[in-house]
């Protein structure tokens, strides 16, 4: 049966490439139902995974594993949402969750970032003394140095000249470059898949 | 113009991988690599882990497989089973975690096999190899750092689709490596992990660990198709300049 996997695969990729480079009016439909199927599965696959997160982290509280007073909690915090949302429907529960629950807590985790990412750049003095890695913390102390000086007061003309400077012909030349590398390999992995070489949906 | 453009350049990869694949010789493919530090640390370090008995964890990232930044998991998934394989020569296979469910259920794919039968009718004498940690970035950070079987892993590899979340698995082990296509993700990792990948060398990251002669025949392409880029920008920014058409 593998051959059939395979097969239906490199078919729906071929497929789909195929309309994305030629958008006629039968390989654009073909393209839609195609993409509205694996739309209706990632629903599937993600209640299939949710259902995998509960079953692991419940096996893990039932041997006592470590951390199963947080696992446990994170079962019971799943159950709940997911039975509150069933019931009452995704308009009743969902934006409140969304306001009260995960904004905050996401941004509380960038906050603590903030410090956790500190502690990382001193501990980057220590551990990482090579040109690299004292370029990196340069940049990074002269770009903080920067914007708090905009942001406290008002900074000589020069520095904001710097700044637009880094910003427009830096940072853009260097993100530019970066992102050209990755775009060539990510159409090698495309290929790679597409041609049935590499299959990652086969273990 | 520029579907054209994608469209050749397509075709030219392809042509390229195809000469590679069938060409080249493998001893020729692995000549022609470019030596990248990370790597051979990286084999050090699992060398070490397996001799020591310790465990190794492969984060494949929160993002999903389904959209834009797919590319580095279908990247990151064939380096999760040529370093599965590497470390199953141990007594542990890696411990993963993702965020999403499509690279959970096809890492879950690759690590089965790696689980021992149970003896005795008791279960399984391996832990579980893949888990999902939670949906989406920040709660997949938090997750597989509170839920995740982290503390027994010593060696932590962030090979996958990672943002700034990734700044918050940084104290998860003693050894880390990392790498991603998010730019973001990068500055991070480069910030937090002992070792990590900067710019393109995610890209060939199969190629080093001997994920496949495909990669390797990759990792020549890609440096072809490198410096035909390069010729372009030689050529046309000059061109450009010239002609009026630049900025």
């Amino acid at each position: 049966m593998t051959w059939l996997a395979v097969a239906i695969a490199l078919l729906t990729g071929l497929l789909l490439l195929l309309a994305w480079f030629f958008p006629l009016a039968p390989l654009e439909g073909l393209r839609w139902l195609l993409l509205h199927t694996t739309m209706v599965l990632s629903g599937l696959i993600l209640l299939a995974a949710f259902g995998f997160l509960l079953h692991t982290q419940w096996q893990a509280v039932r041997r006592r594993a470590a951390h199963w007073p947080y696992r446990g909690l994170m079962v019971l915090a799943a159950l709940t949402t997911f039975a509150l949302t069933a019931f009452l429907g995704t308009q009743s529960i969902g934006p409140w969750m969304w306001a009260y629950v995960l904004v905050p807590g996401s941004a509380a985790l960038l906050g603590l970032l903030a410090v956790v990412l500190t502690y990382r750049g001193l501990w980057m003095v220590w551990q990482r003394r090579d040109p690299m890695g004292w370029l990196f913390l340069g940049v990074l102390f002269l770009v903080m140095l920067l914007d708090a000086w905009q942001a406290l007061g008002s900074p000589p003309a020069w520095s904001r000249q710097l700044m637009t400077w880094m910003e427009s012909v830096v940072v853009r030349a260097g993100v530019r470059g970066l992102l050209l590398g990755l775009a060539l390999g990510l159409v090698l992995v495309g290929l790679r898949v597409l041609s049935g070489a590499e299959r990652p949906f086969e273990g | 113009m520029s579907t054209l453009v994608a469209l050749g350049l397509m075709v030219l990869s392809g042509l390229l991988l195809a000469l590679a694949r069938f060409g080249l010789s493998r001893e020729r493919l692995t000549e022609r690599l470019q030596r990248q530090p990370l790597f051979s640390r990286l084999y050090q370090g699992l060398a070490l882990a397996l001799e020591a008995g310790w465990g190794v964890g492969y984060h494949l990232g929160p993002h999903s497989l389904w959209g834009q930044r797919g590319g580095s998991l279908l990247l990151s998934l064939p380096v999760f089973r040529a370093i599965g394989q590497w470390v199953l020569k141990g007594d542990r296979p890696p411990e993963a975690t993702t965020g999403d469910g499509w690279a959970y259920l096809l890492a879950r794919e690759i690590g089965t096999p790696w689980q021992r039968p149970p003896r005795n009718g008791g279960p399984s004498s391996t832990p579980t190899v893949v888990q999902l940690t939670g949906l989406r970035p920040w709660e997949y950070a938090a997750g597989t750092v509170a839920l995740a079987d982290a503390p027994s892993t010593e060696l932590a590899l962030f090979f996958g689709s990672f943002g700034p979340e990734a700044g918050w698995m940084s104290d998860m082990a003693n050894q880390r490596f990392g790498g991603t296509e998010d730019l973001l993700g990068q500055a991070t990792l480069y910030a937090t992990c002992d070792h990590s990948l900067v710019g393109d060398p995610w890209m060939a990251t199969g190629a080093y660990t001997q994920a496949g002669r495909l990669h390797l025949a990759s990792a020549w392409v890609y440096d072809v198709l490198r410096w035909l880029v390069w010729l372009a920008l030689l050529v046309g920014a000059p061109l450009a300049l010239f002609l009026g058409g630049g900025g």
